[in-house]
């Protein structure tokens, strides 16, 4: 049955398949939820499909061979509650040690055994064929594991595995009342704090049936838009890092710094802005702060099209970037990239335009959708490049609207007994896609459950296709070119045994 | 000169070498630190802080390399323990004779005998080979690597500096460095007699120094630490020792074959001043190639041996010709 | 394509006079340090004046880094600075603009000057009550409390409210219980 619906819904209807959740409901079993977006119908149109397994022997058919984009959701929830999808194509652990607490039935672990290091033999040929990066590795700021193979310097095969940065940040939710979730959530990224308090705010808001006033509307979209100016320019830097440019490194970060300037100046800290509150924002930007905002943001603006420039014109930029990574629409359609990943393959695909939320909705602001073709490392760079500019003018829109628009800043809160809905999806556009936030509640003013879907978490699947091929001296700049933010890929750890369902949370 | 004072002009000749490759690679750090809104480390310190830190940083490099000397000596269970130890000890040594060969200024301890140019560039082409050895044997697929991408390298940026060399050779007529050197003080620089020649030998020169945009054999996001990345503690600064007295040796083949090793003729000719002239056109030098190593990312290494044969090589073979024209059309010039 | 490194040596060469970072060690007269803008939030500071010692802060603090322990007749509030996410919720929830966020910035220093100064406290004197002679409330709260009562009051209700809080405010919780009948208002002398 579930089949059926979902091959419908993908090839037929042509709808994303979010992610796969598993609510433990304790005595009544656990839910599987399939959630399928279909905002290029409608916008905002999303479907929840729930299906409920029995608590002992939970089995369901997976989806991840029809749905590829499937298989990294399921083997989480494979780890995380007892619920077994048969006839998944990778079953091993993702997050987990591959053979820790249980080695998973049906798995070869003959890999395992496969040498790291490259002894000196006698023999003639002492080419090593696996190269392991990670997890501690000049070209990752966080913890990540590439098993390589190689042949000579091209990539014959990659495996991914995660799991290095878990924090245990779902089952903290778990614990905490909203309105303290709001700060949990700012620290799962430190890059993309904002967005995730808002797409926090988006469920929870949903479910409480609030609708935040017009100026808070303003101020949300302005933090959020720096923010992504913000992250781009870090991941330019860090982009030149990779491919040995240390000067764009150090330029890129000193236009970086401006935008820091701009948030300590408004919100309160560079980084953790916390303007976010359920119900709206905590602080007003007086007349002046305003004026001043747009001032600075005139001099960014001259800053960022000259690393454009500077893109275009250095000639060995494009030579390193240029044709490696290629990610084809087909492959990033069946995988479900998001984001700058998938925009750069030709995919018109970003939530601020098939599910408009605060003030990025027709009547409020307008902008343009930057799309590229190619699906390189030129294209993703190049993709980010333009956003920023796009950036810049949505948050000129948010200033003039706010000089304009009056009322207030927040509305008091509600009552969590009255809440209209019982289970709510908020999504926003982070800047490295789509991220999306599924909360149970059960009326109190603590979630019952919190599932979070990254965009990392989906580009990082994609992976194994955009490195089979190329050399190994591309390896890093195109890991780098899907802006992998292990901190949001690596949240969660509830270990349920079968054994002991009450769970160990971790 | 007897045995005694070539001992003695040759350690003299060592640690200045070491000086002048420390100086080197400060100003490299410096200028490039400078050229991105960072500030380096310090040429003078501020007052309030001489007492702890002395009154300039200028041998910075120096005292990183004390540092690492003084720290825990690790190697892998499962490398080949003879060749990883003797590999940094046998390019020290190489490199020890070559700083003999170089002159500076009058003092010239072996650099006048015949034929000390091809010595020179043996013994220099003897330095990746032992770096391309110790990664081998390192037990660790990063070395493997990072020795591979050296000898790739090796093949791309010895054959401009190595035409080049003879191409001086060629029009001073003898092979012998100082007198190569002396052929320029009476006629012209060779750097203006031929920049072909000089411009395929400093490109050759950035390469063998891995500045930017040639430093792919320690590209540090992709293979960690190349041939060096077992590496640690003495046999570390073993390394780094090597590579400022590198720096010196191939700057100081610059300098004595297209710039007339310091000398100006009515100033400093066969005069202690040479050195300071010899010293501030090292600078100058390195100031050009910090500016290069600055503005470029990293090549990948097909790019790289690509670039080198379609514009270092090909400088080399016009500056070759142009050797041999001007030999024969304007002998008086080139002497 | 060579005019985009022309352009970029002219710019870095520009950039060679105005460096963006500050000296290490940081000494004022060489340095730029970077000034934080006012409204940053840093270090806690408790106006002595104006924090009653309610312990709102520590009912809304984020991570548990605010602590309320009464020994004595003394309060002691307690911020732990390496607990603190400088969330900022204890200002925005204070009822009496006591506790305010500083510009200044707690940094690196070594761990036994940490012990010292990454904790900000305030102590507040508890009145005892009359009856049983244990500690109740922090005097300044009941003054507030008073105070703030009598001002919002009409003036039909002013004369018997001061008498009663006159009467009230000086037992404690458990007094007032075993005294009620005493008092009058113990519900079963309304019937």
């Amino acid at each position: 049955m579930v089949m059926e619906l979902a091959r419908y819904l993908t090839v037929e209807a042509g709808g994303r398949l979010m992610h796969v959740s598993v609510i433990d409901r304790g005595f009544d079993g656990y839910e599987v939820v399939y959630h399928y977006a279909l905002d290029h119908l409608e916008k905002n149109l999303h479907l929840n499909i729930k299906v409920s397994l029995p608590e002992h022997n939970p089995e369901i058919e997976s989806v991840a061979k029809l749905s590829p984009e499937a298989s990294w959701s399921e083997r989480e929830m494979m780890e995380l509650t007892p619920v077994k999808f048969i006839n998944h194509p990778d079953p091993r652990h993702l997050w987990l040690p591959y053979e820790w607490p249980n080695p998973v039935e049906g798995v070869d672990y003959e890999f395992l055994k496969d040498r790291l290091d490259a002894p000196p033999t006698q023999k003639s040929s002492n080419q090593p064929s696996l190269m392991p990066i990670g997890p501690y590795h000049p070209l990752l700021i966080e913890g990540a594991y590439f098993r390589v193979k190689l042949k000579d310097e091209e990539i014959t095969d990659v495996d991914v595995k995660l799991g290095w940065n878990h924090r245990g940040i779902m089952k903290l939710f778990e614990s905490r009342s909203y309105s303290r979730g709001v700060y949990l959530a700012e620290r799962i990224c430190g890059i993309c704090n904002v967005t995730h308090t808002t797409a926090y705010l988006n469920a929870v808001e949903t479910l409480s049936g609030i609708e935040v006033p017009d100026r808070a509307k303003y101020i949300r979209t302005l933090i959020a838009e720096l923010e992504r100016i913000h992250s781009h320019l870090l991941w330019l830097g860090v982009a030149g890092d990779l491919i040995g440019f240390k000067t764009l490194f150090m330029l890129s970060w000193k236009v970086r710094e401006k935008v820091l300037d701009i948030f300590e100046a408004t919100t309160g800290s560079r980084r953790t802005p916390a303007m976010n509150v359920i119900g709206g924002v905590r602080k007003d930007l007086a007349g002046e702060t305003i004026g001043k905002i747009e001032r600075r943001l005139l001099d960014l603006r001259g800053e960022i099209e000259g690393l454009v420039k500077l893109g275009y014109d250095h000639p060995l930029m494009r030579r390193r970037l240029q044709d490696i990574g290629k990610l084809s629409l087909s492959n990033a359609i069946s995988g479900g990239a998001v984001g700058p990943t998938a925009r750069a393959s030709g995919w018109k695909l970003d939530i601020r335009w098939s599910s408009p939320y605060l003030a990025y909705a027709d009547g409020y602001t307008t902008w343009d959708l930057i799309t590229e073709d190619g699906g390189d490392v030129w294209a993703r760079t190049m993709v980010r490049l333009k956003e920023m500019l796009v950036s810049i003018d949505i948050a000129k829109q948010c200033l003039q609207a706010l000089k304009k628009v009056g009322g207030p800043i927040k509305i008091e809160a509600v009552d969590p007994k009255n809440f209209p809905y019982n289970e709510a999806l908020g999504k926003t556009e982070a800047p490295r896609g789509e991220l999306m936030y599924y909360i149970v509640s059960d009326g109190t003013n603590i979630p019952y459950s919190v599932r979070i879907r990254t965009p990392s978490f989906r580009n990082n699947s994609l992976l194994p296709k955009m490195l089979k091929g190329y050399a190994l001296a591309d390896a890093p700049i195109i890991i780098g070119s899907i802006d992998p933010c292990y901190s949001c890929t690596d949240r969660i750890i509830v270990i349920k045994d079968s054994e002991n369902p009450k769970g160990r949370g971790a | 000169m007897n045995l005694i004072e070539l001992i003695i002009q040759a350690t003299l000749l060592t640690s200045a070498s070491f000086i002048f490759g420390t100086i080197y690679n400060y100003e490299i750090r410096k200028i490039s630190a400078r050229l991105q809104s960072r500030r380096g480390p310090w040429l003078l310190v501020p007052k309030p802080l001489r007492k702890s830190l002395g009154t300039t940083r200028i041998l910075q490099p120096l005292y990183d390399i004390i540092k690492l000397l003084c720290k825990e000596t690790i190697i892998p269970p499962t490398a080949r323990r003879r060749l990883f130890i003797s590999a940094p000890l046998f390019a020290l040594l190489c490199l020890v004779a070559s700083s003999t060969i170089i002159p500076i200024g009058e003092y010239s301890a072996l650099s006048s005998f015949d034929l000390s140019l091809v010595a020179l560039l043996y013994l220099l082409l003897a330095v990746p080979f032992t770096l391309i050895l110790g990664g081998s044997v390192s037990s660790s697929p990063w070395g493997i690597f990072g020795g591979q991408r050296e000898a790739d390298l090796m093949l791309a940026y010895e054959t401009p500096i190595v035409i080049g060399s003879f191409t001086t050779a060629i029009m001073a007529g003898s092979m012998s460095i100082k007198e190569i050197q002396v052929a320029q003080t009476l006629s012209l620089p060779y750097l203006v007699l031929n920049p072909f020649a000089a411009a395929a030998v400093l490109l050759g020169i950035i390469g063998k120094l891995h500045l930017k945009p040639f430093d792919i054999p320690e590209a540090e996001v992709e293979i960690v630490a190349g041939p060096a990345t077992e590496y640690s503690g003495k046999l570390l600064g073993l390394m780094e020792i090597n590579k400022m007295l590198l720096t010196s040796v191939c700057i100081g083949l610059f300098i004595n074959l297209f710039m007339a090793g310091g000398a100006v003729p009515g100033v400093t000719l066969n005069n202690s001043l040479t050195v300071l002239t010899y010293l501030a056109e090292g600078l100058i030098i390195v100031a050009v190639a910090s500016l290069i190593h600055t503005l470029n990312p990293r090549f990948r290494i097909d790019q790289a041996l690509d670039w080198y044969i379609k514009t270092a090589a090909l400088l080399a073979a016009v500056g070759l010709c142009w050797a041999y024209i001007l030999r024969h059309i304007y002998p008086a010039i080139s002497g | 394509m060579k005019t985009g490194l022309a352009r970029l040596a002219k710019e870095l060469l520009r950039n060679s006079l105005r460096p963006v970072t500050a000296n290490y060690p940081a000494i004022p007269e060489h340095a730029r340090p970077h000034e934080p803008g006012e409204e940053i939030r840093g270090r806690h500071r408790f106006d002595v004046e104006k924090c009653v010692g309610c312990g709102a802060c520590q009912t809304v603090c984020s991570s548990g880094a605010i602590s309320v322990t009464d020994s004595g007749i003394e309060r002691v509030l307690r911020i732990d600075l390496s607990t603190c996410i400088f969330c900022g919720r204890c200002r925005d929830i204070c009822p009496e603009e006591g506790l305010q966020l500083t510009p200044e910035v707690p940094s690196a220093q070594p761990y036994g000057d940490i012990l010292k100064t990454f904790k900000v406290e305030h102590s507040v004197d508890l009145s005892s009550c009359v009856g049983c002679g244990r500690p109740t409330y922090p005097k300044k709260q009941i003054e507030t409390v008073r105070m703030r009562i009598i001002s919002n009051l009409d003036k039909v209700n002013v004369d018997s409210a001061r008498r009663d809080m006159d009467i009230y405010l000086k037992y404690c919780l458990n007094c007032r219980r075993s005294l009620s009948y005493i008092f009058g208002t113990h519900p079963r002398k309304l019937y």
